[in-house]
């Protein structure tokens, strides 16, 4: 019986990681390309310094690898732009931008962050509050 | 660029490998542009460390890189190739080269469909195993089901090639005698078959050698080619075996032609 409930909780504890490891990475996804977005609004950024900057951020950036592609696919997309700049220290170094649809869009993305940002906390708030 | 440790190089080698293995199945991304983008990475990870830069610096270095396969996500890669990398999750996963062996032992059972279906069949399976796989150092003990059909395709393959002209020219010279072996003995050799079909067979000769020669030159030309087609075997095909090819192709060639030649200034009219 004794061993029949602790796997019974083994198993439980080994879906509730994977629950939240699927659900983590789908947060983590679409948070990372606004991150990258928003780190490059208004300058141009080479990637290894927009690496160093995402880096920092607790639980964003699992593997600092996973950065590159995706300002491959923002480029492919049109919402990044590359210009190639001559480098003092090295060969010359790309430097990412946003471009103009890329603008338009991480406004939107800034304005919809913004609003369910607003609902989640309320959510969580007003639950809080029922359970003290 | 800093200076890096023999070990330190091996260890961006097979990191790099694992990538290159990885960006085959998908032709959407720019695979130099990815591959600058991590050597400029470790580059620049590696400024502050002393020179030549250890093993363990670009160990470090790499983990915080992560996992060679997230340089191409799965959305970027061809269906085949989706099902192929969700069957080979590591060297502990077995099924692509079970897949691969029981392909094979099929077909060698039912076989008049080996040869050209499920032979070619698990022998794609094989590669593409070692392909997601980065490599054969990478699969360990499951080369034992994967190289069997590639080692078999590839001797057939070879064969054909090698031969297969050779038997052709064989035919056709030989039907082509008997043809014309009246009334070419009788007007040039005096009715001799045996000088006739001497010079017969040394035409042949003389043109199986080039064709040797002409292979083996062709393959010292482009190793890089035989290499990729016969992988990942190509090291068993060196250069010292190919110019033993050449010099045998070129000894027929020169013998069939010296004897032919011998034979007809000697005997014909």
């Amino acid at each position: 019986m004794a061993l029949t409930g602790t796997l019974l909780c083994y198993i439980l504890i080994f879906m509730d990681d994977r629950f939240f490891d699927n659900w983590a990475t789908q947060v983590r996804k679409g948070m990372l390309e606004f991150c990258i977005l928003n780190t490059i609004r208004g300058k141009s950024l080479y990637g290894y310094d927009i690496v160093r900057t995402l880096r920092d951020i607790d639980g964003l950036v699992i593997g600092e690898g996973t950065i590159y592609p995706i300002l491959s696919r923002l480029k492919r997309e049109g919402l990044v732009g590359t210009t190639i700049k001559e480098s003092r220290e090295g060969p010359p170094r790309k430097y990412y931008e946003l471009t103009d649809s890329g603008q338009a869009m991480l406004n939107k993305m800034i304005a919809y962050w913004r609003i369910i940002k607003i609902g989640t906390e309320t959510v969580i708030k007003e639950q809080n509050n029922e359970g003290t | 660029m800093k200076e890096l440790s023999l070990s330190a190089q091996e260890c961006i080698e097979h990191y790099m490998q694992k990538v290159k293995a990885r960006l085959r199945g998908a032709k959407s991304l720019d695979a130099n542009e990815i591959q600058r983008d991590i050597q400029e990475h470790i580059e620049r990870e590696l400024e502050s460390e002393a020179e030549p830069v250890g093993c363990d610096a670009v160990t470090g270095v790499l983990e915080r890189l992560g996992a060679p396969q997230q340089w191409v996500p799965d959305e970027e890669l061809s269906w085949w190739r989706k099902i192929i990398v969700r069957m080979q999750s590591g060297p502990d996963d077995w099924r692509l080269a079970y897949i691969c062996f029981a392909l094979f032992a099929f077909g060698f059972i039912i076989f008049p469909f080996w040869v050209i279906f499920f032979l070619p069949l698990s022998c794609y399976v094989a590669r593409s195993t070692l392909s997601v796989a980065g490599g054969p150092d990478e699969l360990g003990e499951q080369k034992k089901l994967i190289y069997p059909p590639l080692v078999v395709f590839y001797i057939i393959v070879g064969l054909v090639v090698v031969l297969g002209p050779l038997l052709a020219l064989i035919g056709s010279v030989i039907a082509l005698a008997e043809e014309s072996e009246r009334e070419i003995t009788r007007k040039f050799f005096q009715g001799s078959f045996y000088y006739y079909w001497l010079m017969v067979w040394g035409v042949i000769l003389a043109g199986s050698g080039l064709w040797w020669s002409m292979l083996a030159g062709f393959l010292l030309r482009k190793q890089q080619l035989l290499d990729k087609l016969i992988y990942p075997f190509g090291n068993h095909v060196t250069r010292k075996r190919l110019y033993k090819l050449t010099v045998v192709g070129l000894t027929l060639l020169i013998s069939g032609t010296i004897a032919g030649l011998l034979i007809i200034m000697k005997y014909a009219r």
